[in-house]
C-alpha cells in the first residue's frame, strides 16, 4: 500500500511513524518515571502526615490522661466534698482546651448517686446539630446522678470499677450529660476509709466533633481525608458525621463483604502501622481505589488513618501526561506539515525529471530536461540523463551513418559475388556430346566474397584446359583481380605451348603493376583427350589428387612454382602424368583442405585423400556433392570463412566413332 | 347503716363497672369502623431490629386496620417495662418470659397476650484464648445482665457445676472487648455480632447457646395486666394479631424494615449501623417464625416451654412458685389444645 503512494507521502508517513514511535516511547517512559516518582513522594508525604497526625492525637490523649490523673490525685488526696469537687472540675475544664467536660462519679453504694459534672458547651466541642437550642459558651455544672439516674451502668463508670484501672471508653452519646458524642478517659479512685475497692471514677471527656475538626484542619489535598477509629474499630472521627460511632471499619467491611478491609481493621486495632491500597472508607459501597497510611495512637488505643484516593495521587501525573500528549500531538502535526513540505521540495525536481524522462521515453529527444541546481543526487541524475540523452542522440546519428555505410558495402559485396559467380562456367555437363570425359565443378563462396575461381575450356578438339585458382584477399579487389586473371588465362592458354609458359606469362602480366601486392595461386593442366596425357604446372597451389591404378588416390607429383604476381620472371616447372580411362583428377582450393571445425582442427589433405579414395568410384557430380556433405559434417555449424572450390575430371578414354567436339 | 353504706358503695361500683363495660363494649363495636382504640406498648429496649415487627405494624397500618391506635414507647437502660405496666404508663409491655414469670411470682398480676420470640438467642461468648470449653468458665469473670435475664444462665452454670465470678453487664460489651471479663452474656442477634464487628473473628471466640443446653427460654412476649386482659380482650387479641402481621411484613421486606429501624435509631441517638440491624433482623425473624423442626407456633407461648421455664426457675431457687399456664396466658393467646 505504502509503495503505491508518492515518494513525498511515503517519506512523510515514514518520518511521522518513526517520530511518533520515538515520541510515544519517550512519553510512555517519562509518564511511568514521573508516576513512580510522584507516587513515592506522595507515599512519603502521606506517611509523614499520618505520623504527625497520630502524634497530635497522641498529644491530646496524653494531656487528657495527665489532667484526669492529676484530678484523680486531688480527689484521692482530699476526699472532696461536693462543693470542692465542683470547684476542682470547673478549674480543670476551664483550663484545658482538650477537655470538653469532666466528672467525678462516686460509688452509689457508698455515697448514693453523686456525680458532679462540669462541661463546656462551646461550639468548638459541640456540633451544630448537637447544639440545638442550647446556649453556647459558658461552663455548665450538673450532676449525672440527679433524679436517681443510674450512671453506674455507663462504660465510663463500670469499666474502671470492674477493671480497677484507667480506661478510654468507646465513643458514646452522652444523653442527659453533655449530650454530645464523646470518648472518655476514666480513672478509678480508692479513698482510704472506703470498704469498696473503687470509691469514685474521675473522668475527662474528649469531644469527637472537636477531634474531627482537628483532623479536618489537616491539608490533605482535594480528596484526601483522615479518620480515627477506636479500639473496636468504631469511627471516632470521620469526614461523614453519620459514620462516627455508628459504623466501624468492620461494619463497612461487612457491608461490602470486603475481607481485605477487615484484615486492615484488625491490624489497625492491634496497634500496627501500615501503608496499603484499599477501596476507601467514605461510604458503605466500595469507594475508589485509594492508599491508606495508618498509625496507632498508643495512649488511647485508637488508630489513625490517612486516605488518599489513587486519582489524587495520579492527578499530577495525569495533568503532566495530558500536557505531554498535547505537545506531542501538536509536534506531530507540525512535523506532518514540515515533513510534507520538505519531502515535496526534495522530490519536486524528481517529479519534473520524471515528466521530462516520460517524454524522452516516448522518443522526444529534444524535450528539455529540468535545470539541475546544486550538486545533489538529483542534479547528478539530471545531468546523467542529459548526457544519456546526448549520447543517445549521437549514437543514433552514428548508427544512421554506419548503417548507410554497411548497406553500401553489402551491396558492393553482392556485386562482387555476382561478378565472381558470373565468371565461372556453371553449366554441367559442359560438353554433353563428348563421351571421352566427365567434368563437374563447384564454387561455394564464403559470406564475404573470396577470390577463388575455376575454369575449363577446350583448346582444340583434343585438348582440355583445366584451371583452379585462389586470389589473395577478399571483396571487390579480389573479384576484380580474379576477373583480370581469368581474362589473361583464357587468352594466354590459347597462345601458349604449355601450362608452364602460360603461367609464366600470367605471372609477368600480374606482377607488372601489382601495387597492392596481390597474388594468385593457380593449378593449370592441359589434358590430351586422345591419350589421357596431362601436362600441368602449379603456381603455389594445393596439389590436386588423382585416382588411378589399383584404386589408390594420390596427389599429383610436386612441381616448383610460386604464386602469380609476387614478382616477375618466375620460372615454373612442368609436371606430367597420364590418366587411364576412368581415372579422376580432383582439383581444389585451400577452402577445402583448411576447412576448420569448432575445435580449430583442419579437415586436412590426408582425410581428403582418404575420402576421395572412398568416393572416386562415383560420378564427378556425386563425388563433389558427397565431399560437400563430408565437409559440412566436419565443420558442423562453424561458419564457412573461405570459398570452397572443387573441380572433378574423369577421363573416359579416347572418343570413338564420330568424335566431333563440343562446338 | 354501715351495711347500707356498703350496699350503696357496692351498687355504685357495680353501676360504674356496668358503665365501664358498656363504654368498652361500645368501643369494641366501633373497632375497625369507628374511632380506633388507644393502646400504648412499651418495648424492652432502645430502637433496634428486635422491634422491627412493631414498627412495621405501625408504619404499614396493621394496628389501625385492627382498630387500634398504638403508641410505641421506647425502652432503655433505666426503664423496666413491667414497672411501666404497674405504674399505668403503658397498657402493654414486652418482657422476656423469665422476667415475666419472675414478676408474676412476686405478685405482679400480668398475663401474656402473645409470645413473639419463641426461640432463645441467649448465649455466652468467651475469648477463645481463655475459654476453650464450658469448664473453663469456672472461676472466671463472666458478665451477665440483670436478674430478669439471668435465669437461663444460672440454670446453665448450676447444671454444669460451674461457679464463675459474675460481674454486672449493662448495655455494652465493652468490658468484654477491653478484656475486663473472660466471657459475657450475649444475644446471638445483637451482642455476638457487635463483638464480630469489633474485629474479633468467630474462630477467636467460644460460644455457648442456652438453647443447646436446654435453657432456651422463650424471650420477647407481650404482657398486660390481668385486669386489662379481662376488660379489653379484643384489644389484646388484635394487638397480638397485628403485631404478627408486622413481623410477617418484615419477613418479606427486610431492607425496608431495616430502613425504618435505622431511622428510629438515628432519631433516638442510638449508635448503630445497617449491617448490624440487618443481621439482627435476620436472626430475630428466625426466632419469631418456627423452622421445620420447631414444635412451637408463631406468636403463641407453648405450655411446654412455659412449664419448663417455670420449673427451672423454681429449681434454681429464683422463685418460690408461679401461676399455672392458664392463669399466666390470656384466654385468647393460649395454645390450641
Amino acid at each position: 500500500m505504502l509503495r503505491s503512494l508518492p515518494i513525498a507521502w511515503r517519506i512523510t508517513v515514514l518520518v511521522l511513524l518513526g517520530a511518533s514511535l520515538v515520541l510515544g516511547g519517550v512519553s510512555a517512559y517519562s509518564y511511568w518515571a514521573a508516576r513512580d516518582f510522584l507516587e513515592q513522594q506522595k507515599r512519603a508525604e502521606i506517611r509523614a502526615t499520618a505520623q504527625a497526625t497520630a502524634n497530635r492525637i497522641e498529644t491530646v490523649g496524653r494531656s487528657v490522661e495527665k489532667i484526669v490523673q492529676g484530678l484523680a490525685f486531688s480527689v484521692d488526696d482530699t476526699e472532696p466534698g461536693r462543693r470542692r469537687a465542683r470547684l476542682l472540675l470547673r478549674h480543670t475544664v476551664a483550663g484545658n482546651e482538650e477537655l470538653f467536660g469532666s466528672a467525678i462519679g462516686f460509688e452509689p453504694t457508698v455515697y448514693g448517686r453523686l456525680a458532679p459534672y462540669v462541661y463546656q458547651p462551646s461550639s468548638i466541642y459541640v456540633s451544630p446539630e448537637e447544639q440545638g437550642a442550647r446556649p453556647s459558651g459558658k461552663l455548665v455544672e450538673t450532676d449525672l446522678g440527679r433524679g436517681g439516674r443510674a450512671y453506674e451502668v455507663g462504660d465510663w463508670f463500670q469499666l474502671p470499677v470492674q477493671m480497677r484501672r484507667a480506661v478510654w471508653t468507646e465513643p458514646y452519646y452522652d444523653a442527659g450529660g453533655g449530650s454530645i458524642v464523646m470518648a472518655t478517659y476514666a480513672v478509678p479512685v480508692h479513698l482510704r476509709k472506703d470498704p469498696v475497692p473503687v470509691s469514685a471514677v474521675v473522668t475527662g471527656d474528649v469531644s469527637l466533633y472537636w477531634l474531627t475538626r482537628l483532623l479536618e484542619g489537616l491539608d490533605l489535598g482535594n480528596t484526601g481525608y483522615a479518620f480515627l477509629i477506636s479500639q473496636t474499630g468504631t469511627f471516632i472521627a470521620h469526614p461523614d458525621p453519620g459514620f462516627i460511632m455508628n459504623e466501624s471499619v468492620f461494619s463497612v467491611a461487612e457491608a461490602r463483604d470486603d475481607q481485605h478491609l477487615r484484615a486492615i481493621g484488625r491490624g489497625m486495632i492491634a496497634g500496627e502501622s501500615g501503608y496499603v491500597a484499599f477501596n476507601g472508607v467514605m461510604s458503605l459501597a466500595p469507594d475508589e481505589r485509594s492508599w491508606l497510611a495508618y498509625r496507632p495512637v498508643p495512649s488511647t488505643g485508637w488508630s489513625l488513618g490517612i486516605v488518599f484516593p489513587d486519582s489524587e495521587i495520579s492527578a499530577d501525573v495525569v495533568a503532566l501526561s495530558r500536557i505531554q500528549w498535547v505537545i506531542a500531538l501538536l509536534g506531530i502535526t507540525a512535523l506532518l506539515v514540515v515533513a510534507l513540505l520538505i519531502a515535496r521540495s526534495i522530490t519536486r525536481p524528481l517529479r519534473v525529471l520524471d515528466a521530462a524522462t516520460q517524454a524522452l521515453a516516448q522518443g522526444a529527444l529534444d524535450a528539455p530536461l529540468p535545470q539541475a541546481r546544486g550538486r545533489d543526487e538529483i542534479a547528478h541524475l539530471t545531468a546523467s540523463f542529459g548526457r544519456m540523452r546526448d549520447d543517445l542522440r549521437q549514437y543514433i546519428e552514428e548508427l544512421r551513418a554506419t548503417t548507410a555505410a554497411r548497406e553500401r558495402i553489402e551491396s558492393e559485396l553482392r556485386i562482387a559475388a555476382s561478378i565472381q559467380m558470373s565468371l565461372v562456367p556453371r553449366t554441367f555437363p559442359p560438353y554433353p556430346r563428348r563421351h571421352d570425359m566427365e567434368l563437374n565443378a563447384l564454387l561455394q563462396p564464403a559470406r564475404e566474397v573470396g577470390g577463388d575461381f575455376y575454369d575449363f575450356f577446350l583448346l582444340d578438339d583434343d585438348h582440355l584446359c583445366l584451371a583452379i585458382a585462389d586470389v589473395s584477399g577478399k571483396g571487390v579487389p579480389a573479384a576484380l583481380l580474379m576477373a583480370v586473371t581469368r581474362s589473361f588465362l583464357r587468352s594466354f592458354a590459347r597462345e601458349g605451348d604449355s601450362p608452364v609458359q602460360v603461367l609464366g606469362w600470367l605471372n609477368d602480366e600480374l606482377a607488372a603493376d601489382n601495387e597492392e601486392c596481390m597474388f594468385v595461386t593457380m593449378f593449370l593442366a592441359v589434358v590430351d583427350l586422345r591419350s589421357g596425357a596431362v601436362r600441368y604446372a602449379s603456381a603455389g597451389h594445393n596439389r590436386p589428387f588423382v585416382s588411378g591404378g589399383a584404386g589408390g588416390v594420390s596427389q599429383v607429383p610436386h612441381v616448383k612454382g610460386m604464386a602469380l604476381g609476387a614478382r616477375s620472371g618466375v620460372v615454373f616447372e612442368q609436371g606430367e602424368l597420364t590418366l587411364a580411362p576412368g581415372d579422376v583428377l580432383y582439383l581444389y582450393t585451400d577452402g577445402v583442405s583448411e576447412a576448420m571445425n569448432a575445435r580449430d582442427e583442419v579437415y586436412g589433405e590426408e582425410r581428403l585423400g582418404e575420402d576421395l579414395a572412398r568416393l572416386c568410384a562415383g560420378s564427378c557430380d556425386d563425388i563433389l556433392q558427397a565431399l560437400i556433405v563430408v565437409l559440412g559434417e566436419h565443420t558442423a555449424g562453424v561458419e564457412q570463412w573461405d570459398d570452397i572450390t572443387m573441380v572433378a575430371f574423369r577421363y573416359l578414354g579416347p572418343q570413338t566413332a564420330m568424335g566431333d567436339g563440343a562446338r | 347503716m354501715r351495711r347500707r353504706v356498703l350496699i350503696a358503695v357496692a351498687a355504685t361500683l357495680c353501676a360504674a363497672a356496668a358503665l365501664a363495660w358498656g363504654l368498652y363494649a361500645g368501643g369494641q363495636n366501633a373497632s375497625g369502623a369507628g374511632r380506633p382504640e388507644k393502646a400504648t406498648l412499651i418495648l424492652l429496649w432502645e430502637p433496634e431490629a428486635l422491634f422491627a415487627g412493631y414498627y412495621m405494624a405501625v408504619e404499614k397500618g396493621f394496628y389501625r386496620d385492627h382498630g387500634l391506635d398504638v403508641v410505641i414507647l421506647p425502652g432503655g437502660p433505666a426503664i423496666d417495662p413491667i414497672d411501666s405496666l404497674t405504674s399505668g404508663r403503658a397498657d402493654f409491655a414486652l418482657s422476656f418470659l423469665s422476667g415475666a414469670i419472675g414478676a408474676a411470682a412476686e405478685g405482679v398480676p400480668l398475663v401474656n397476650v402473645g409470645q413473639v420470640v419463641n426461640r432463645s438467642s441467649m448465649m455466652i461468648v468467651g475469648r477463645g484464648s481463655v475459654i476453650r470449653n464450658r469448664d473453663d468458665l469456672d472461676g472466671r469473670r463472666v458478665s451477665l445482665w440483670g436478674k430478669s435475664f439471668r435465669s437461663a444462665y444460672l440454670g446453665f452454670f448450676d447444671t454444669a457445676g460451674l461457679e464463675p465470678r459474675i460481674v454486672p453487664q449493662y448495655y455494652s460489651v465493652n468490658l468484654f472487648l477491653q478484656g475486663g471479663v473472660a466471657a459475657c452474656a450475649a444475644m446471638e442477634y445483637n451482642e455476638y455480632h457487635t463483638i464480630l464487628q469489633a474485629g474479633i473473628d468467630p474462630d477467636e471466640l467460644t460460644t455457648f447457646f442456652m438453647r443447646d443446653a436446654g435453657f432456651g427460654f422463650p424471650e420477647d412476649g407481650i404482657y398486660t395486666l390481668a385486669a386489662t386482659a379481662r376488660e379489653r380482650p379484643e384489644v389484646c387479641r388484635e394487638l397480638a394479631a397485628a403485631t404478627l402481621e408486622g413481623w410477617e411484613y418484615c419477613r418479606g421486606h427486610r431492607d425496608e424494615a431495616v430502613g425504618v429501624v435505622m431511622e428510629r435509631a438515628a432519631a433516638a441517638h442510638v449508635p448503630t449501623n445497617r449491617v448490624h440491624q440487618r443481621w439482627m433482623l435476620d436472626h430475630v425473624l428466625a426466632a419469631v417464625f418456627p423452622g421445620e423442626h420447631d414444635d412451637w407456633q408463631a406468636g403463641v407461648l407453648s405450655p411446654v416451654d412455659y412449664e419448663r421455664t417455670r420449673a427451672i426457675m423454681i429449681g434454681e431457687g429464683l422463685i418460690a412458685g408461679a401461676p399455672p399456664y392458664k392463669a399466666f396466658v390470656a384466654p385468647g393467646a393460649r395454645s390450641a389444645p
